[in-house]
């Protein structure tokens, strides 16, 4: 009888270690049912190019993440809205078919739906590179699920994927944990998320991902108050058609390193957009809401922020104070340095 | 073992050594003819012509008979005449690049403008590589469709498989490049690699 006890004392005791160390054993097996080479595969490079005397020229690159299998794919948005800095009549795109090589040059891709102030951007896939139209629902892509970034908390561990080079790179990952938090105007408590994570200038664009494999950030470099600060910048093609490459000729930038991710909370309403094949809605809504404002005879705003200065996507570059309701007076009494955007 | 089969056997009829001489005579002539024979045809089919450009600094052997071009935006292009279908060709292109260049900058290059002008173009591999004379190149593999322009001909579109060759040197990019029908690419891929041989730059 008293054999009998023990014996099931002993299996009351197993059975309590077992309860205690069975979410352990499960977190360890979620870590590792993430599939890497999917998230590398949906890894691509973009590349913008604009034409010069018919002959087609690299302007920008960046890394871009697939986050649909029909093609959407999320990027910054300075590498492919045309601008001073990055021209941009088409946009290429790059995919790692086999892991071990660089991508190959294999897609046209439209900008679909794009915000310069979170330098975001979404991008659908829709034409093949010698210019014939992708077939709807014919491509089945490898992607990639956007995670809840607003989860995510202080030393969290996470794998940052993108292409650290313009040259012959491959896809590439690093590994860092979240070091902070940064509040702005328009993103919230959450607007930026600052990493440990070793991340080079190609790499913007990219995907940050948490340990279950899902997207939940983008790294993004800031955008520049001044325009002319180029960070780095490379000269790898006769662009002028003079037979040299040399000063003249119109460089690649490379960025230096990055520290900060826009979390993909932020970009949900880009890429829900995309899906919906809702073109460009946002611009086009302020738009409208400031032509009719302006049709009415009287001014109209959305929250108004204050800041010393603003970017050059027209947004402050450091938050003071923000007022819900502003009559034109008010605001036009407190105009110093101040950047109104729209209301979105 | 005569009577049954009606022939006389060899016991019988004995060769002499003259016949033995000649028919071993026979066959070493024979053998030897079929040697020359191959090494014959062996010589014509890659006897080679060789090819100068001080001002570009490329020395080359191209197979005999080849239709040389040089008016193109390329140091020199041969093809093939006798080819049934694409004439098989082989190319050095030189171009200008920038000293952060590299070889996929020139992929990506290449594929941008023959994306718009070769149908179905598509970059199949790029691969490091290293030539005979031990530099180091990338290889990249592609097809594409080619069409004849005059529709007189009623032609019929054919597949080609393409190599390029690109090396960076000296703020230069050389690419060599071969292209032949996909279907006769095993047996004519020697001629690249005879060519890569004798290519000095």
């Amino acid at each position: 009888m008293r054999h009998l006890n023990s014996r099931r004392l002993l299996a009351l005791t197993l059975s309590i270690i077992l309860l205690a160390v069975q979410p352990a054993i499960l977190s360890v097996r979620a870590q590792t049912v993430v599939d890497f080479t999917t998230i590398a595969r949906a890894t691509v490079y973009v590349t913008s190019v604009y034409e010069v005397a018919g002959r087609r020229v690299v302007s920008c690159t960046a890394s871009g993440t697939l986050v649909s299998a029909d093609g959407l794919i999320l990027t910054n948005a300075h590498a492919v809205v045309d601008s001073e800095r990055c021209r941009v009549d088409d946009i290429a795109i790059s995919v790692a078919v086999r892991l071990n090589e660089p991508p190959v040059l294999t897609y046209y891709a439209d900008v679909v739906s794009y915000d310069l102030g979170l330098d975001l951007a979404v991008l659908r896939i829709a034409r093949l590179i010698d210019g014939r139209q992708v077939e709807k629902g014919t491509l089945s892509l490898p992607f990639v699920e956007l995670g809840d970034s607003r989860q995510l908390r202080l030393d969290d561990t996470i794998t940052v994927f993108g292409y650290e080079g313009i040259g012959d790179q491959t896809v590439t990952l690093s590994r860092g944990t979240i070091i902070g938090f940064i509040a702005e105007a328009r993103g919230g408590e959450q607007a930026w998320l600052k990493t440990s994570a070793t991340i080079l200038g190609p790499m913007a664009g990219g995907g940050a991902y948490n340990s279950a494999g899902q997207l939940i950030g983008i790294p993004t470099t800031a955008p520049a108050s001044d325009p002319a600060a180029v960070l780095d910048c490379r000269q790898v093609q006769d662009t002028n058609g003079d037979g040299l490459v040399d000063s003249r000729d119109r460089c690649i930038p490379v960025g230096g390193f990055i520290n900060a991710l826009r979390p993909a909370h932020l970009a949900r309403g880009l890429v829900r957009a995309a899906r919906l094949g809702i073109v460009d809605g946002g611009h086009i809504a302020s738009a409208q809401v400031a032509a009719a404002a302006a049709a009415a005879g009287e001014p109209s705003f959305g929250p108004i922020f204050f800041a010393p200065s603003i970017n050059e996507a027209g947004q402050p570059t450091m938050f003071v104070t923000v007022h819900q309701r502003v009559t034109a007076r008010a605001s036009g009494a407190g105009a110093g340095a101040c950047g109104a955007t729209g209301d979105r | 073992m005569t009577a049954m089969t009606g022939l006389p056997s060899r016991q019988e009829f004995p060769l002499t050594r003259t016949q033995r001489w000649a028919n071993a005579l026979t066959v070493v002539v024979a053998l030897l003819g079929l040697g020359i024979g191959f090494l014959m045809k062996d010589q014509i089919v890659s006897s080679t012509v060789p090819f100068r450009d001080l001002a570009a600094g490329i020395l080359a052997r191209y197979p005999q008979g080849w239709l040389l071009d040089t008016a193109g935006d390329y140091v020199f292009r041969v093809r093939d005449p006798e080819s049934p279908r694409f004439l098989t060709t082989l190319q050095v292109q030189v171009i200008a690049i920038g000293e952060d260049a590299a070889a996929r900058n020139i992929l990506d290059d290449l594929t941008l403008q023959r994306a718009q002008t070769l149908a179905a173009y598509r970059v199949l591999r790029a691969v490091p590589d290293t030539l005979p004379d031990g530099d180091p190149t990338t290889r990249v593999e592609y097809v594409y469709v080619a069409t004849e322009a005059n529709p007189f001909l009623e032609p019929v579109p054919v597949v080609v498989y393409g190599v390029d060759m690109v090396t960076l040197k000296r703020g230069q990019a050389i690419i060599v490049t071969f292209r032949v029908e996909a279907e006769r690419f095993e047996d004519e891929a020697w001629r690249l690699e005879q060519f890569l041989a004798s290519l000095e730059f």
